[in-house]
């Protein structure tokens, strides 16, 4: 009888190591999901519009990009943001995370700015509070101001369409 | 280059001839009638052998030359490479350690082959096993692990040997640790072997012993040498991470432990041979385990190697059809090695049962704590994590009683054992044990309560050890016994591979919870004092070494204004990748060792020097080294005692 | 397989990026018992984006702003709990080193003694 026992762990166990095989051990998972957006300090950048918490409740779809320009992926998935910067009643407000302000307005002029606004976050601080890790990551924030799709790494072009998707879901609610 | 081929071919000569091996007796069975063999079994098992080494051989051959037509010289080596780190780069990749496992395997199968043994029919079916496991490792060296891969166009250069793998440390620290899972094949043949023969003799037993304590022996070197390694190599001083693979290499670990004990038993009463086999079919399987865990890429590891699922299935079949042979044969035939002896608490089997169930339970919980994330993520979608904090907690509450059972088990008699004999026996050690106990309790009443326990628990078991060496010669001087010193090797081996876990625990405690660490901007000239010690941050100079460019700085290391010695960290940024290692630069002493490391520049001044550097004194930490080689001296003493007896 | 290359160039930049390094001496507080606290809290959390060490020894960015983070919370006042509870809500468990107790963590923790006891009887269980 204690053999069905063992046997049965074994069998969970196996499974277990072959659901493992197809997954991404690094994956981290948001635990933001369906939360409202978490409280940060607006620490604003010159010559540029700032935004805070309050801003990210207002009618309408938006993304939360945090970013820096010595990031290789951000500068990857910058075409595609400025993309989506074109989408109706689609806002994207981004976050500096660890960047010279010079070096900023550098990448800005050079690729371009999809950002409705831009707040500084020299310390990391936002990031921690928003659960960020790595750059870039991009957070899709409802009408009502709560999270419901975090992307994490650079937004590629053959991921476009089902960001889309999900804006025009959130659009409609 | 024609080396190459060659060496394709003689693995596919492995992998044809250890299919004969296997096949042998099969074949012998529904030939009866046949006076001739089809091909001699021990042949087989030479020619497999053989093959392997040339293989090998060829392989190692490619990476010396710096044939840059292989994908996997390209990918692992460098022609700049000093030759010794050409030579041991063959294995720090996948394919090339994969194909060491495989020679091992077929090493021991050969030696094995050379056993006289007087049942032909029972060795034959161990051979064929031990042919059946070098098939299936070489069939997946070709199909998955192929390590004489061409790479089209050739290339120039290689990328390199990683630069934390180019270590002396690199060379012994796997072979040991193949030498160790792979004799455990052997071990598991013979288990399984005897399932299929359905009985068991003394001899077969007198045999078993001592390819058990080979394995153990090469795991404990191999372990403790990645332990070392692990400690001067990545400049932090710490020896032991629990991590996935480091786990995967302490799981069989455990098991032998407790299958090593375990013969002893079989070997005197006769009693836990059901226990022994199924232990030895446990070991086996769980290093096969450890292989898969740490090249499928399942789990996160600092020690991963380049993951690829494909080779994570094919290892978990493996892993499935030879643990579940190796069961399934268990079940159908373990009723015949039953017996229907009572094992007591109190008596010398009742002790090492505890331990083999102390050890059991550990393995058991490693594992399950190693491989909970994929379990987790599996059937609750949850990710998590499973570190040090985990195992610390769980493993250390089973420490203290396994130590209670060691000192006490060595003085329990065979057989049933009576409380107030055993008072009487010990009645002068646990005296001496008290007054041991107070003066130590004594002079050591600050430092964390962990470090006080943890101490007086291994003083109590070097002191048993060394009073059990004593009572026997004592005992034996009153019986009159001529030369009343020369005890049974056994207690000299039990003894010292006891005194060496003592000298672990209180290594793995001084170097964990009585760290000291000083972390500062240090100037040229600055003395830190650290322990005792002052150490001054003497000299910064740049230098051109081999295939690196070094940061090479000096500190001196005084002790009450007297000059000890010159310590050398260093920062070695290597030419052909952007690849940074940190050397750090180490002083041994009895009490702990001064551990150095630096960091990198204080870019804020510019007219002196002043450096990151992070000083350690970790207290006792060298005890660890000398417990592991302890405990393999206990069990080389105990191997060449029955090793002369076969 | 796509999406592994762009995980890996997003997790390179960590392992190549030796502009921050593990913890620093302008890092550490000198008031010795909160560092000390600081250090054992560090030791529980997870480096997200290493292979496997904790934000004590890590080099990287997360793992520094995170031990900043810790210092700061402690000159504040919090507890230790307080700001493991903290990082725990937004990095969730996989940051946890030592997995917090829920439904499905509780067979590992209490795997370890069920099992020591079952065979403890299993092994010495008189036979007839």
């Amino acid at each position: 009888m204690r053999f069905f026992f063992a046997l049965f762990f074994l069998i969970c166990t196996v499974y277990a190591l072959i659901i493992g095989l197809s997954k991404n051990p690094r994956e981290v998972p948001s635990t933001l999901i369906n939360q409202k957006i978490p409280n940060f300090e607006s620490i604003s950048i010159p010559s540029k519009k700032s935004f805070d918490a309050l801003s990210l409740t207002a009618d309408e779809v938006k993304i939360v990009n945090f970013f820096a320009s010595w990031c290789p992926p951000c500068k990857i998935e910058h075409p595609q943001l400025m993309r989506l910067n074109h989408i109706d009643g689609v806002k994207i407000y981004g976050i500096l995370k660890k960047d010279t302000h010079s070096s900023l307005e550098k990448f800005l002029k050079n690729l371009g700015n999809p950002y409705n606004a831009i707040v500084d976050d020299p310390k990391g601080k936002t990031g921690i509070s928003w659960g960020v890790y790595g750059l870039p990551e991009t957070f899709i924030i409802d009408k009502r101001g709560t999270i419901r799709y975090k992307h994490i790494g650079p937004i590629m072009e053959r991921e476009l369409p089902k960001i889309k998707i999900i804006i025009n879901k959130l659009h409609e609610e | 280059m024609m080396v190459v081929e060659f060496g394709y071919i003689f693995l596919v000569l492995t992998i044809v001839f250890s299919f004969f091996q296997f096949c042998q007796p099969i074949l012998q069975n529904f030939i009866k009638n046949k006076t001739g063999e089809f091909i001699r079994i021990d042949k087989c098992a030479n020619i497999v052998f053989f093959s392997t080494f040339l293989s090998f051989i060829c392989l190692t051959y490619a990476f010396v030359v710096s044939d840059f037509s292989l994908e996997i010289t390209v990918k692992n080596s460098n022609s700049e490479l000093p030759l010794i780190y050409k030579m041991t780069g063959v294995w720090g990749n996948h394919e090339g350690s994969i194909l060491l496992w495989l020679l091992v395997m077929t090493l021991f199968g050969f030696i094995f082959s050379r056993h006289k043994l007087k049942n032909i029919d029972l060795k034959n079916i161990i051979l064929s096993i031990q042919g059946c496991l070098c098939f299936l490792i070489g069939l997946f060296v070709i199909v998955t692990s192929n390590p004489f891969e061409r790479i089209f166009p050739p290339k120039i250069e290689g990328s390199d040997l990683n630069p934390l793998l180019q270590d002396p440390g690199l060379a012994i620290h796997p072979p040991f640790l193949y030498l160790g899972y792979v004799g455990f094949s052997i071990v598991y043949s013979m288990a399984v072997g005897l399932l299929i023969k359905k009985k068991c003799s003394k001899d077969f037993i007198a045999l078993m012993k001592p390819w058990i304590f080979m394995s153990w022996i090469f795991l404990t070197i191999g372990i403790g040498l990645g332990s070392w390694w692990a400690y001067y190599e990545l400049g932090w001083g710490g020896f032991w991470f629990w991590d996935p693979v480091e786990n995967a290499s302490l799981l069989p670990w455990l098991t032998a432990t407790a299958l090593l004990h375990s013969i002893l038993v079989v070997e005197k009463k006769e009693t836990l041979i059901t226990w022994t086999i199924l232990l030895s079919i446990i070991t086996f399987s769980l290093s096969l385990l450890g292989t898969f865990l740490v090249r499928s890429g399942v789990l996160v590891s600092v020690h991963a190697f380049a993951n690829d699922p494909g080779r994570g299935l094919f290892i978990l079949l493996l892993l499935l059809s030879i643990f579940g042979f190796g069961i399934f044969i268990f079940l159908k035939n373990y009723k015949n090695f039953l017996d229907n002896k009572n094992i007591e608490i109190l008596s010398k089997e009742g002790a090492i049962s505890l331990n083999n169930i102390f050890m059991v339970t550990i393995s058991a919980t490693i594992l399950l704590g190693t491989i909970y994330p994929l379990i987790s993520d599996a059937f609750f979608n949850k990710k998590i994590s499973v570190g040090a904090p985990f195992f610390n907690a769980v493993i250390i509450p089973f420490v203290g009683p396994l130590i209670l059972g060691m000192i006490l088990g060595p003085f329990l008699k065979w057989g049933r054992d009576d409380i107030l004999k055993v008072f009487n026996r010990l009645k002068p050690l646990i005296i001496f044990l008290f007054i041991i106990t107070l003066i130590y309790w004594y002079f050591e009443n600050q430092g964390p309560v962990v470090s006080i326990v943890s101490f007086t628990l291994a003083i109590w078991l070097i002191v048993s050890s060394l009073f059990e060496i004593f009572y026997n010669s004592l005992l034996r001087f009153k019986n009159k016994q001529k030369e009343f010193w020369k005890l049974p090797s056994k207690i000299f081996a039990q003894a010292t591979a006891h005194i060496g876990v003592a000298l672990v625990i209180i290594g793995a405690t001084g170097g964990s919870v009585l760290k000291e660490e000083k972390i500062q901007f240090q100037k040229l000239g600055e003395f830190i004092k650290v322990h005792g010690y002052e150490i001054e941050f003497n000299n910064m100079e740049n230098k051109l070494i081999d295939n690196y460019r070094s940061d090479y700085a000096t500190f001196k290391v005084y002790k009450n204004d007297e000059f000890i010695k010159n310590l050398y960290p260093e920062k070695r940024y290597y030419n052909t990748g952007k690849q940074v290692t940190t050397e750090a630069a180490i002083h041994s002493t009895f009490f702990g060792d001064i551990y150095i490391a630096i960091g990198e520049r204080n870019e804020s001044f510019s007219d002196f020097q002043s450096w990151t550097t992070r000083i350690w004194f970790n207290p006792f930490i060298i005890w660890i080294w000398a417990g592991v080689f302890f405990m393999a001296s206990g069990g080389i003493i105990s191997l060449l005692k029955s090793y002369r007896k076969v | 397989m796509k999406n592994k290359i762009a995980t890996i160039a997003f997790v390179v930049i960590f392992i190549i990026n030796y502009e921050t390094k593990a913890i620093e001496p302008d890092e550490i507080l000198q008031d010795q018992i909160l560092e000390n606290r600081a250090k054992n809290i560090s030791k529980e959390l997870r480096c997200l984006v290493c292979q496997n060490e904790d934000i004590n020894n890590s080099n990287a960015d997360i793992a520094k702003d995170l031990r900043l983070l810790i210092r700061d919370e402690l000159l504040n006042g919090k507890t230790d709990q307080e700001i493991i509870n903290f990082i725990h809500s937004r990095y969730g468990d996989f940051i946890l080193y030592k997995p917090p107790i829920r439904f499905y963590t509780i067979f590992l923790w209490v795997f370890p003694f069920i099992f020591f006891f079952s065979f403890l009887i299993l092994f010495f269980k008189k036979k007839k």
